[in-house]
């Protein structure tokens, strides 16, 4: 049955509204929740999804700025030489200094986290190469992040790796989010908290990673707040992780 | 893909220089300002490149993965700035361009797609392409599409709807007859 089938679902209409990205996060995740059960809306997804994606082709060519690619190639290339770095181990799990195995690096790419690990651990203070960054050797920061929520366990701890202007945060120990709540990372650019597409959780060992996304740069602080699932546009509750970019 | 997905640069170099003007496009003309675009495509070729064992093939093409991230960096960076009324990419800012690349058939190929792809849009009723472009590259939620046209929201879905089965209904015939 094509789209244009008989009208089976009264929410198929929000097919079209959430493919061409117009629901609010909220609507959107709901909208997600009756997708998984509703085969026609299924089939308007895959149906009508070309024609959305043909949209993303139709406007004038500008080209994108030679800067911009040297940029981006700049911070590829260091980041591979990282992971070439790290050698093959980096494909397998860091072993805990604690007794127990902890399964990290579950919420982004795990190789270049083992990586950027290892550079931190291993390669501190060492300028990784004059080819990194057009020249500019590679440098990674470890902010030690301030636990705010009261109750959280004293082991705790969260760190914001920076590697040029790029930022991860990652978590230990950290409690689960409340039901029906997931954590949220905030950017704060002067008094703004600017919300981020940044929504994770943590394993059953209170771990979890989570790259931070957009230039950190104007950026003076990370937050991270439990908000409703699907994130929020403005915080609904205090923060419990603070990092000072500025330290 | 593969190969990137494997941590081979080379291999992102070539898909960034294959993809790199459609996705800066896309952003510059969502977002209207070279400074958001350049955040936005670096964004997303960043996330290709950390995240790109994610592709599946069978959800489509290596472009149109690129150009739905961008598309969804630039609308959250475009909601988030809330700033609607500096934001157009009109013809004057389009004229504002670098010096064109090397034109390769392909190259040309794709422009002369954007064209015929803009046609098609051109061709739906004036209502539905509305809303359409309202939402796809105003970044405009349905509400605000509802609220900005003074009709229900129930109408604006129904004309993203139609509009949508005509576009796609047009580049199926379109296809066959090229």
């Amino acid at each position: 049955m094509s789209a244009t089938g008989s009208p089976g679902c009264e929410k198929r209409d929000g097919a079209s509204a959430y493919l061409l990205g117009s629901l609010p996060a909220f609507e959107a995740y709901a909208f997600e929740q009756h997708l998984a059960g509703c085969a026609q809306c299924q089939r308007d997804i895959r149906e009508l999804s070309a024609a959305v994606d043909m949209l993303g082709s139709a406007v004038p060519t500008v080209p994108a700025p030679p800067e911009l690619g040297e940029r981006i190639r700049g911070i590829v290339r260091a980041e591979a030489d990282l992971l070439h770095a790290a050698g093959p181990e980096a494909d397998r799990p860091v072993r805990a200094p604690r007794a127990r195995e902890r399964p990290r690096w579950r919420l982004v790419r795990p190789r270049i986290l083992v990586a950027a690990t290892l550079a931190v651990g291993v390669l501190c203070g060492v300028a990784i190469g004059s080819s990194l960054l057009g020249g500019t050797s590679l440098h990674t920061r470890a902010i030690s992040a301030e636990i705010l929520q009261p109750g959280v366990s004293q082991d705790a701890s969260a760190t914001l790796n920076i590697t040029g202007e790029s930022g991860t945060l990652s978590v230990k120990d950290l409690p689960s989010p409340p039901a029906g709540r997931v954590y949220e990372v905030w950017r704060v650019v002067g008094a703004k908290k600017l919300p981020t597409d940044a929504l994770f959780s943590v394993n059953s060992q209170g771990d979890g990673t989570v790259a931070v996304p957009g230039s950190l740069h104007g950026v003076r602080q990370i937050l991270v707040t439990a908000e409703p699932l699907g994130g929020s546009p403005v915080p609904t509750r205090s923060p419990i992780i603070a990092a000072s970019t500025e330290t | 893909m593969v190969q990137m997905a494997g941590g081979d640069a080379d291999a992102f170099d070539l898909i960034y220089e294959r993809h790199a003007d459609a996705a800066f496009s896309l952003a510059y003309r969502i977002s209207g300002s070279r400074v958001a675009a350049e955040e936005v495509a670096q964004d997303a070729f960043l996330a290709l490149w950390r995240n790109g064992s994610r592709y599946e093939p069978s959800r489509g093409s290596v472009r149109n993965w690129i150009l739905g991230i961008v598309h969804n960096r630039a609308i959250d960076a475009l909601r988030r700035a809330v700033r609607h009324e500096s934001r157009r990419a009109g013809d004057e800012g389009l004229a504002e361009r670098l010096v064109a690349p090397e034109r390769t058939d392909l190259e040309v190929s794709r422009r002369e797609e954007a064209v015929e792809v803009r046609g098609l849009l051109g061709e739906l009723p004036s209502d539905q392409r509305r809303v359409i472009e309202l939402a796809y590259f105003a970044g405009f939620t349905h509400t605000q599409i509802a609220e900005m046209l003074a009709i229900p929201v129930g109408t604006v879905k129904g004309r993203m709807r139609l509009g949508l089965e005509k576009l796609r209904s047009r580049i199926d015939l379109s296809s066959v007859m090229t």
